[in-house]
């Protein structure tokens, strides 16, 4: 009662203190530097864009702001000496307290205030893609826990040192190590930074708002302690820091819950269920499984069940086996899940799990009878998928959400390593998901399903051994063909109004006709079946297999499509993203250099493409011209004249013009170049001939990346003959 | 309430001992005034009271209780004005008398209205303190010690930067307080101690030197002061302390106080400042406490 009515009182002084209103101020305004500070965060889709990149950065900038104003607030008791009177009437650790958790609600207040200013320009920017409760979430989870941290550990930090210069000094080490190299992948160590990859806005998922709770959790926990403790170092009777320390612990009970909010800190670390606990790196195996030709697995049932509420799986796998492995076997699963039974021919068997986690796997031991032949192994499993260590700083690969799941590998069914199984489809999967969501397995579509009634729909096919991938989310697939190539076209249902709008079904066909005509036919392609499916900007990436061809989901966003140097129109920024399936490392991969790189051949693989759609007048204005104006541009640059100047400049400008110099080159000087071999060579035809030839020898490159000598060698031609001066 | 002091010896950490073996007992009502020059230990006596400093031996109760397990009572029953003190400047007064008012756990408004009354204060409840003068500063200050009408009010220098007239209201606003109270006034102003106080505790060099009312302390002066006249350039008589002097036709009548006036003086009724004078300056108050080392 006390404390609340000292904390009432604090409270109501700090709304009337004009340190605490620039605080506020200052936190709101630091929103938009995100995106003016580059390399805040990766993505550029609309939810990375408008609501990650800005919270993230009012999160850490806000953080700091409020450290000072709470170090000012404990310090300005002592410098203007308000403090004889207060103490005289209220005990100081209480008032203390009340004044950390009054700058706490206020931070609290101003957070919903802060989401509040910019909920209508974001609402407006996002459009159809704006979710309110994903914004909210957004500042309650990463802004608000952080500020709290952040001032705990102020306010420790000044009561521990009562000295406001050791106390900045000690925060910055402190916000230095979340904010340095350090951390610069590592979900937990980022306490005033929180590391979150990027955001998808077709395949939304709250596993970054879960590990971010998380890491919140745990960092409130570690700074309570730490700030309880310091509650004992408040100075009394004039006395220094191991006296007050004494006396206080005979008044305060606080010692006990400082130990037990920092030792539940540390546990929640350690134990923490999103990142398998193995090696920062992938680990080569040097096991050399011997497989027993005898020891065969006749059929397979999976019967999977996904939880988007608690992102948790159940499920069981049965294997027929004709005949076992002799001795101690070996199975890998994801280190989330838990084997809860594990039968043979309906009696337990004895299994131990090994907490070695490498790549992303768990082995656990049994041993199977060797004399039973032909009976089923039943073994049931559960639990929340870990990311792998090794690859969780770039992209989330295996999480199950309300609105997208995506699981691959280990994180599907175990992988018994010693089996043969004879045939390709050995398996048939039983998986349960929400009825909103299309599934694709394998990167195929799943079609055969069952409706649950409960919200739930089963599907069913059959697969191999083990299921490498499963993908499901809002999609909408969009089937077509192309002369005998049947295409299938799944997009996020989010997109279907910039799908609509920008026509690209019509520029999908132009796009394949054009560079199956001119580079050959995509090696994706598969007995006439090609599946064009947008992965989510969560994945980190496309892929593309026999019969399936994955394009990253940012290539349908505005930002994106609004790129002048891919194209005159979204469309033609679409069909330069769709023509790096030849070009780049779907097709021939090829080398990243200062001048040359995938974009080059893409840039003048577009523009040929326009020029045989709108016209060459429309691609000489929009391209040949455009490219060279840039580099005619670029050439009269003060600093590409005179290059001693550009290294006496700071380093941050010299980057600068070095990048935008890149980007020239790549997208406007190389397009030129190639224009003028393809004069050099002998026209058009003879150059979709050689660009025909590198795609159809481009495994040789898969290794090795295409450089610009080999498209020299390629061409006949030398780098001089090629200068555009 | 009661206070008990009981040998009480207090020495910094830096080893300066600031008050020797002291001990003084006192019971409301009572209006005590605490003369000494400074350095004297009247302040570190008034902290040890407020439980702000721990003694180094003895012992303080309150109600026959040790006053450390009395902190929180004590802090309830506490009105205190330090020498040097702070204010929020970004408050009102109003808001700054609501705020102390609220850590004194007192939600009665009126007492915040009734104060401002008695501190003249009521026409700047809603002036900003940093655009307060210093005696309005020091008004506020004296306003948030007579919050919640305390049992203990302890006053540390509270006239400084009062004009005269104000000075004279408020130690009759702390005489009218101290009718059901114990009022403990630390001043250097002499007069207001005889004007309002009914105990008066010198303190010099860590030691109580005197403890009893105004009219002992100008008791024990009697035939100790006298005025003699001297040139301008004359040296004041051995063992004399001067008091005052003032240029005549003649020459400087000088009024001194002395163990044993020179034959030159002629003996006159001392004041309450001869006999605090006489106090301090007599030959076998005149041994000062050495300084110890630091404590370890």
């Amino acid at each position: 009662m006390r404390l609340f009515s000292l904390y009432r009182v604090e409270f109501r002084r700090l709304l009337l203190s004009r340190t605490a209103a620039i605080a506020a101020i200052l936190s709101i305004l630091s929103l938009p530097l995100g995106n003016l500070l580059t390399a805040f965060s990766g993505g550029r889709s609309m939810s990375a864009h408008y609501i990650l990149t800005p919270v993230l950065t009012g999160t850490t900038a806000g953080a700091i702001v409020w450290a000072v104003v709470m170090i000012l607030e404990a310090d300005r008791l002592q410098r203007s000496c308000v403090h004889v009177l207060t103490d005289a009437v209220a005990p100081p650790a209480f008032l203390s307290a009340a004044r950390t958790l009054a700058l706490m609600t206020l931070s609290a207040a101003v957070t919903v205030l802060t989401a509040l200013v910019y909920l209508p320009c974001t609402a407006s920017k996002m459009s159809y893609l704006f979710s309110p409760g994903f914004y909210f979430a957004n500042f309650m989870v990463f802004m608000l826990p952080t500020w709290w941290v952040s001032i705990l550990f102020a306010d420790a930090l000044y009561q521990i040192t009562r000295r406001v210069e050791l106390t900045c000094i000690l925060y910055i080490a402190l916000a230095g190590v979340s904010i340095s190299g350090i951390a610069a992948s590592d979900y937990f160590m980022r306490w005033i930074n929180p590391f979150v990859i990027t955001y998808s806005d077709g395949f939304p998922t709250i596993w970054p708002l879960r590990i971010g709770l998380y890491t919140r959790v745990l960092w409130l926990g570690i700074a309570l302690g730490i700030w309880l403790f310091s509650i004992l170092c408040i100075r009394r009777y004039q006395r220094g820091l191991v006296f007050s320390i004494l006396r206080n612990i005979q008044k305060l009970p606080v010692l006990i819950p400082a130990v037990m909010f920092v030792t539940a800190g540390i546990l929640l670390w350690d134990f923490q269920p999103f990142i398998d606990h193995g090696p920062d790196e992938y680990v080569a195996s040097d096991n050399v499984w011997e497989i027993d030709d005898a020891n065969r697995i006749s059929a397979i049932r999976y019967s999977l069940d996904l939880d988007p509420a608690t992102g948790t799986l159940s499920a069981k796998a049965e294997y027929d086996i004709q005949v076992p492995c002799r001795g101690e076997d070996v199975l890998n699963l994801n280190p989330g899940y838990t084997i809860t039974k594990m039968t043979y021919d309906g009696e337990n068997i004895p299994f131990r799990t090994v907490d070695s986690d490498i790549n992303g796997q768990r082995p656990t031991y049994f041993e199977l009878p060797e004399q039973l032949c032909s009976k089923t192994l039943v073994i049931e499993y559960s639990g929340f998928p870990t990311q792998g260590k090794y690859w969780s700083n770039s992209m989330v690969r295996d999480t199950i959400d309300r609105d997208y799941i995506s699981l691959s590998s280990v994180a599907i069914v175990p992988i018994l390593e010693n089996y043969y199984t004879g045939v390709d489809e050995a398996a048939v999967a039983d998986i349960t998901i929400p009825d909103n969501l299309t599934p694709f397995l394998n990167h195929e579509l799943m079609t055969d399903s069952v409706d649950n009634g409960d919200g739930t729909r089963t599907w069913r096919a059959r697969c191999p051994k083990y299921i490498g991938d499963l993908t499901a989310g809002y999609y909408t697939v969009d089937a077509f063909r192309i002369g005998d190539l049947a295409v299938d076209f799944a997009y996020g249902t989010a997109y279907e109004e910039i799908v609509a709008k920008n026509d690209i079904q019509q520029t999908i066909i132009d796009i394949l006709t054009y560079g199956t005509e001119h580079y050959g036919e995509l090696f994706s392609a598969n007995n006439n079946h090609l599946l064009l499916r947008q992965e989510s900007a969560m994945f980190g990436g496309g892929y593309a297999l026999r019969g399936v061809s994955t394009w990253f989901e940012t290539v349908l966003a505005p930002d994106t499509l609004s790129d002048t140097d891919k194209g005159a129109s979204a469309t033609e920024v679409f069909i330069h993203e769709m023509l790096h399936q030849w070009w780049g490392g779907l097709g021939l991969s090829c080398a990243d250099e200062e001048l040359w790189s995938s974009e080059g051949l893409t840039v003048y693989s577009t523009y040929r493409l326009v020029k045989e759609k709108y016209g060459e007048l429309y691609a000489q204005q929009y391209y040949v011209d455009a490219w060279k104006e840039a580099v005619d541009e670029q050439n009269r640059s003060f600093y590409n004249r005179h290059p001693e100047y550009l290294d006496l400049l700071p380093e941050l400008y010299q980057a600068q013009i070095r990048s935008a110099n890149k980007v020239i080159n790549q997208y406007q000087r190389m397009p030129l170049m190639i224009l003028k071999a393809e004069k050099l060579v002998g026209g058009e035809d003879k150059m979709d001939e050689i660009l025909r030839q590198m795609y159809a020898e481009r495994d040789q490159y898969q290794e090795n990346d295409f450089y610009f000598t080999d498209f020299l060698n390629y061409l006949g031609l030398t780098e001089e003959d090629l200068n555009l001066e | 309430m009661k206070i008990d002091v009981s040998h009480i010896t207090m020495i910094y950490p830096s080893g300066k001992k600031a008050l020797q073996d002291i001990s003084l007992s006192a019971e409301s009502p009572n209006f005590i005034g605490v003369l000494g020059p400074n350095g004297a230990g009247k302040t570190t006596l008034m902290k040890l009271l407020i439980a702000g400093l721990l003694p180094t031996k003895g012992e303080i109760s309150l109600d026959g209780k040790p006053l450390l397990s009395q902190e929180r009572y004590l802090k309830s029953q506490l009105g205190y004005l330090p020498q040097n003190f702070g204010l929020y400047d970004e408050l009102t007064v109003w808001q700054f008398l609501d705020y102390m008012a609220a850590l004194k756990n007192i939600r009665d408004s009126k007492a915040i209205a009734e104060v401002l009354e008695r501190t003249n204060m009521t026409a700047l409840r809603k002036t900003r303190i940093r655009r307060l003068s210093g005696g309005q500063r020091q008004r506020v200050g004296i306003a948030q010690a007579l919050l919640g009408n305390p049992q203990l009010i302890i006053l540390d220098e509270p006239t400084v930067g009062l004009d005269p007239e104000e000075r004279v209201k408020f130690r009759n606003i702390f005489s009218e307080m101290a009718q059901d109270k114990i009022v403990l006034l630390s001043t250097h102003i002499v007069e207001d101690v005889q004007a309002v106080c009914n105990r008066v505790l010198v303190i010099h060099d860590g030691l109580i030197r005197f403890d009893g009312t105004p009219a002992q302390l100008i008791a024990q002066t009697v035939h100790h002061v006298g005025t003699c006249h001297a040139q301008p350039g004359d040296d004041a008589p051995d063992g004399c302390q001067i008091v005052s002097k003032v240029h005549t036709a003649d020459g400087i009548r000088s009024r001194i106080v002395a163990e044993h006036l020179p034959p030159c003086a002629q003996s006159c009724e001392p004041t309450l400042e001869d006999a605090y004078l006489y106090c301090i300056h007599r030959p076998e108050n005149q041994k000062n406490i050495r300084e110890e080392p630091a404590a370890i």
